[in-house]
């Protein structure tokens, strides 16, 4: 089982700004006069832990999404 | 009898609480108060309205010798100036569309850095010339030391560049962070760099 942060990203007059620090995203995430967009790219691993399937077999993958509220 | 009958009355209760921290004071709302990061609450310091940009954002604002200001700003990639009697004007519009960083030679020649995947330019009587691309996704922060090369310092990889003069740049120091957010020299003349997501580093 993995854990992937999925980072924001911005959008400004067409050009990516992905997972900027905290304190510019702060800004970016503001709205500023409705140019800068965000929205989310690719995420990074935070965590991987192995589950025993026991004698099963198991294939495939499936991705949920959770939502983290601080 | 009289005790069955009689209902119960609860008197109010005194809660008493103290915030004497940052912490507790940074959860409030300020006005015309400043809070040091030690806790202590102070008189915030008067503003005045020097110049409005009419930009969503300014990032970087350097003053010059002759006391007229730089100001940096996004999300047009504007660089403006504003001289000493308060009179602004554009000074440069760059390709891209944030300006994070400026910084002034020994001349009081302007340099601003540009982002994303930007450069750093060299701005001389309103006209730009391109002086350093560290193929990097953020330029955040720009700064001379007494050697007179400018130090550059970047995101997402979180090196600083040293660029001694134009085109001539090498990385100085990877600090195995993201970004380094943050220059300056101290007295001794030692790069002092903020990183981030890790808090402080030094060079």
């Amino acid at each position: 089982m993995r854990i992937w942060r999925a980072p924001p990203s911005y959008s400004v007059l067409d050009e990516d700004l992905p997972d900027p620090p905290a304190s510019v995203a702060l800004v970016l995430s503001k709205g500023s006069g409705g140019t800068a967009n965000p929205s989310f790219s690719a995420g990074s691993k935070m965590a991987e832990r192995e589950i025993s399937a026991g004698d099963a077999v198991v294939t495939g993958s499936r991705t949920i999404q959770v939502e983290i509220k601080e | 009898m009289l005790l069955l009958t009689t209902p119960l009355l609860y008197g109010a209760g005194t809660a008493t609480w103290e915030l004497t921290s940052y912490q507790d004071f940074v959860k409030g709302r300020f006005d015309s108060v400043s809070l040091t990061r030690d806790g202590k609450l102070l008189i915030a310091p008067r503003l005045e309205t020097v110049f409005s940009t009419d930009q969503p954002a300014i990032w970087s604002i350097v003053e010059a010798p002759d006391h007229s200001l730089y100001l940096a700003t996004g999300h047009r990639g504007r660089v403006f100036r504003v001289d000493a009697t308060g009179k602004s004007f554009l000074l440069w519009t760059a390709p891209e569309p944030e300006v994070f960083a400026l910084a002034l030679d020994g001349k009081g020649v302007l340099y601003a850095a540009t982002s994303p995947d930007g450069k750093v330019y060299r701005i001389e009587n309103g006209k730009a010339q391109e002086y350093f691309a560290p193929k990097s996704k953020y330029i955040w922060a720009l700064a001379f030391g007494k050697d007179g090369a400018l130090y550059v310092a970047t995101g997402d990889q979180g090196k600083i560049f040293r660029v001694p003069s134009a085109g001539n740049g090498e990385v100085y120091y990877d600090t195995g962070q993201t970004h380094i957010t943050c220059l300056a020299f101290d007295a001794q003349g030692r790069l002092l760099a903020a990183a981030n997501p890790t808090a402080f580093s030094t060079a």
